[in-house]
């Protein structure tokens, strides 16, 4: 079990809404946790290929003093007791950045911000990036979270195929962390689960977001053994409408497994945990695919 | 339990890992395209050779090769200085240092101004290809005409600059891969330009076949000084932009070859693919104001567009998308240099705080950038009403900026060196006489083509009130700057008062 618990909370940073969103996340997972606060910073290098015509001087040195100004900025915000570093890198791209830092800093989540949220999709490549290659779990921030939100609820996206998953066991750890009650979630949209394969979903293997089963236990029912808490069945016509029935707790965040296609050990956003994300009005948490697993799901 | 302000700011180029970094390696040929790429010859020569051709007639060979020693000794110096004081502002910063802020401020207007001059001049070729290409593809030789309709041309060009400011502010890049396709493609073009050329000069079926003449090579037949200085400014024109071979900072950019050999590289592919092309076009179309002649004043500010087809033939279509490709990629170079070095410029305080403003979502000059675009649409909109012959003044003002600003940047290197050029031979040619040589010539080059260009007569013939246009042109611009560096000592008059520190780099 490679499960141990949340010590180190990295928030990718950049100054912009989006990153207070993800410093406000960052914040309340911390504090939840008691756990350290990273603020990483990524300033964007240029690539030799990039050439400006005709040369000018390299402005790398003024953007990394105005990377320190967003920094004491967000420090600022930071509560006294909470215990955080910044660290301003270096890198050919924000995603390159932030997963070589979380890597150094052996964080155990990657916070950023979605941008996302009242049904509004991503527009950031950097995140698109994270959420197809990050090496630990990346949460993300809906626009206009608050820091001072306390995370009383962990969710954990479940199959109805395969319960006894990595995200079940993620989903107990993270709740003993937090402190929080934890309860688990299936999605059911009528469009996927009738079988056709022409509906948007047909980009995962099931109708849940949850990947392949974790052993060959046999899949219990809601009286698993491996399943202690709350359960609720979200079905909808959509993926929407099921998400839309929930009625998702202020302080809730939801835990959601990476897509087959992920590398091991890595996060890879599944199509349906994708259509879930943008339709979710609490934190997300893609985990990456769990190395004990053997192959990824049936069908 | 606040543990002490700790923000660790790992340097550039400081690498804790060993893959995943894009800068990489560069080796000679990169350089080589780098810096191809960055001279973008198809857009350069198109709209720069009618000009010169117009000002020294056959003797185009001899301008290209003369032309290019002055930018190469200033570029000497230029790698010295960008060695000392690394620094967003370069010329800036540098004649700020050597000579105080009033020249700096002055030195950096003229690279301003001629950075978003050019903006205007690549959108404006960018647009004649843009219909001309279509008119070839679909065989519709009306479409090819609309590019002589105002309003459509500007807002045309006007889109076309919009969207290269978008892709600059979003801070995209051009990858490895796309670079070397298209230097490859224009290469390879301006190639086959030069060889068809040739074959039907041989085939006797030219416009106006000239027979080869080693004169054309011989600087000192031109017939005035005048023609010569011309010559000679348009030509720093053309190279423009090569000194980026010199000056890739190997700590910022990781780059592992020599400088020196990546640049003699470069100098030799850029001036005989200039050359070639020149012969072809001379041999083909001599330099009379026949149709097709060089000296046709109607075909002269962008000979491309009017010589490929008879040149090529239906692949002609090929030239267009050519120098379709190398304006469009140099337009969206050519962004970032203003907008850079306004960034600077407010960042140190000759400009106001505004434009020191990063995006933070993309680390872009994002004030900055939308001040160029909006300057250089605005100019061309007006350049494009009141004269027929935009392109053609605006490369000539150009020319004359280039000149001006290199020359100080020059001088500012002898200047700062002067204590340190006599430790040894080498550092007092490359700090000293190399540059000392190269910014008295480009001033001289400088004035010369100011006082010219009163002649209502020269370069394209436009004209106000008997005033050559290209000289009201330069001296708008110049009292403009002047007006605006009042401007900025009313208001921020600091700047003006101090000596400045440069952010140097921390150099590991």
């Amino acid at each position: 079990m490679a499960e141990h618990g949340i010590r180190r909370v990295a928030v990718g940073f950049g100054g912009d809404e989006r990153s207070h969103d993800a410093l406000a996340l960052g914040i309340a997972l911390a504090r939840a946790a008691q756990a350290r606060l990273d603020l990483i910073l990524v300033v964007r290098q240029d690539s030799a290929f990039k050439q400006e015509y005709p040369p000018v001087g390299s402005v790398v040195e003024i953007i990394t003093e105005q990377a320190q100004r967003w920094i004491a900025e967000a420090e600022a915000v930071i509560p006294e007791q909470i215990r955080h570093h910044s660290h301003i890198r270096p890198a050919g791209s924000v995603a390159e950045g932030l997963v070589s830092a979380v890597q150094e800093l052996e964080s155990d989540v990657l916070v950023t911000g979605s941008g996302i949220g009242f049904g509004r999709i991503m527009t950031h490549p950097a995140v698109t990036a994270l959420l197809h290659s990050s090496p630990v779990p990346v949460a993300l921030a809906p626009s206009g979270y608050r820091a001072e939100t306390q995370i009383t609820d962990v969710m954990a996206a479940v199959s109805a195929a395969h319960p006894d998953h990595q995200v079940t066991r993620s989903g107990q750890s993270w709740a003993a962390q937090l402190g929080t009650e934890l309860t688990y979630v299936t999605f059911e949209d009528k469009e996927s689960s009738a079988g056709n394969s022409t509906g948007p979903g047909t980009g995962d293997p099931s109708a849940a977001a949850a990947t392949g089963p974790g052993d060959q236990r046999l899949a219990g029912s809601d009286t698993g053994s491996e399943q202690s808490g709350r359960h609720i069945l979200a079905t909808g016509r959509t993926l929407r409408h099921a998400v839309g029935t929930v009625d998702w707790p202020q302080g809730g965040i939801l835990l959601i497994g990476s897509s087959p296609l992920a590398r091991r050990r890595h996060i890879f956003l599944g199509m349906t945990a994708a259509r879930v994300l943008s339709h979710l009005p609490i934190p997300m948490v893609l985990l990456p695919r769990d190395p004990d697993t053997g192959a990824p799901g049936a069908r | 339990m606040t543990e002490p302000r700790s923000t660790g700011v790992q340097a550039p180029g400081q690498h804790t890992h060993s893959k995943g970094l894009s800068i990489g390696s560069i080796g000679a040929l990169g350089a080589v395209v780098i810096g191809v790429s960055t001279i973008a010859p198809a857009y350069t020569l198109s709209g720069a050779l009618g000009p010169t051709a117009s000002a020294v007639g056959d003797h185009l060979p001899a301008v290209l090769i003369v032309g290019f020693l002055p930018m190469l000794l200033v570029a000497l110096g230029y790698r010295q200085l960008n060695r000392a004081m690394p620094d967003a502002g370069t010329t800036f910063t540098w004649a700020s240092k050597a000579f105080g802020p009033w020249i700096g401020w002055m030195g950096s207007w003229g690279l301003l101004a001629a950075t978003i001059l050019v903006l205007s001049n690549l959108a404006g070729i960018a647009v004649d290809f843009f219909y001309l290409a279509i008119s070839q593809i679909t065989g519709v030789d009306s479409i090819a005409e609309l590019t002589r309709n105002v309003p459509v041309n500007v807002i045309t060009c006007v889109i076309f600059m919009a969207a290269a400011a978008y892709v600059s502010y979003r801070g995209m890049e051009t990858t490895k891969t796309v670079q070397y396709v298209l230097v490859s493609f224009q290469v390879l073009v301006l190639l086959w330009f030069a060889v068809a050329a040739f074959r039907q000069v041989a085939a006797g079926s030219a416009f106006d076949a000239t027979a080869f003449s080693w004169e054309w090579f011989n600087p000192f037949g031109i017939e005035s000084f005048s023609a010569f200085s011309a010559g000679i400014a348009l030509s720093v024109f053309i190279y423009w932009g090569w000194d980026v071979v010199l000056t890739m900072n190997e700590e910022s950019r990781g780059t592992t070859t020599t400088p020196g050999r990546a640049a003699i590289l470069t100098i030799l592919v850029v001036v005989s693919l200039y050359t070639v092309v020149t012969l072809g076009a001379l041999t083909f179309s001599g330099v009379s104001d026949g149709e097709f002649g060089l000296g046709n004043p109607d075909i002269q500010e962008n000979v491309f567009a009017a010589l490929a087809g008879p040149v090529m033939g239906p692949m002609a279509i090929l030239m267009s998308l050519a120098v379709l490709s190398s304006s469009a990629a140099s337009l969206q170079s050519t962004m970032i240099s203003p907008a850079r070095t306004m960034l600077a410029m407010g960042h140190y305080g000759a400009l106001n705080r505004k434009y020191s403003q990063v995006s933070p979502r993309y680390q872009t000059p994002a004030y900055a950038t939308v001040v160029a675009v909006v300057i250089a649409s605005a100019f061309y909109v007006v350049m494009r009403i009141i004269s027929e012959n935009v392109l053609w003044d605006t490369i000539t003002t150009l020319g004359m900026m280039v000149c001006f600003y290199y020359g100080i940047t020059a001088l500012a290197c002898v200047w700062y060196f002067r204590k340190e050029a006599t430790t040894s031979a080498g550092d007092f040619f490359n700090k000293l006489l190399a540059p000392l040589v190269g910014g008295i010539l480009l001033l001289i080059f400088f004035f010369q083509t100011i006082w010219d260009s009163m002649d209502p007569d020269y370069g394209s013939g436009s004209e106000i009130g008997g005033v050559g246009l290209v000289f009201i042109l330069g001296m708008f611009v110049f009292v403009l700057g002047i007006a605006a560096m009042f401007w900025q000592h009313h208001k921020r008059p600091e700047f003006f008062r101090r000596r400045f520190e440069t952010t140097e780099f921390p150099t590991t």
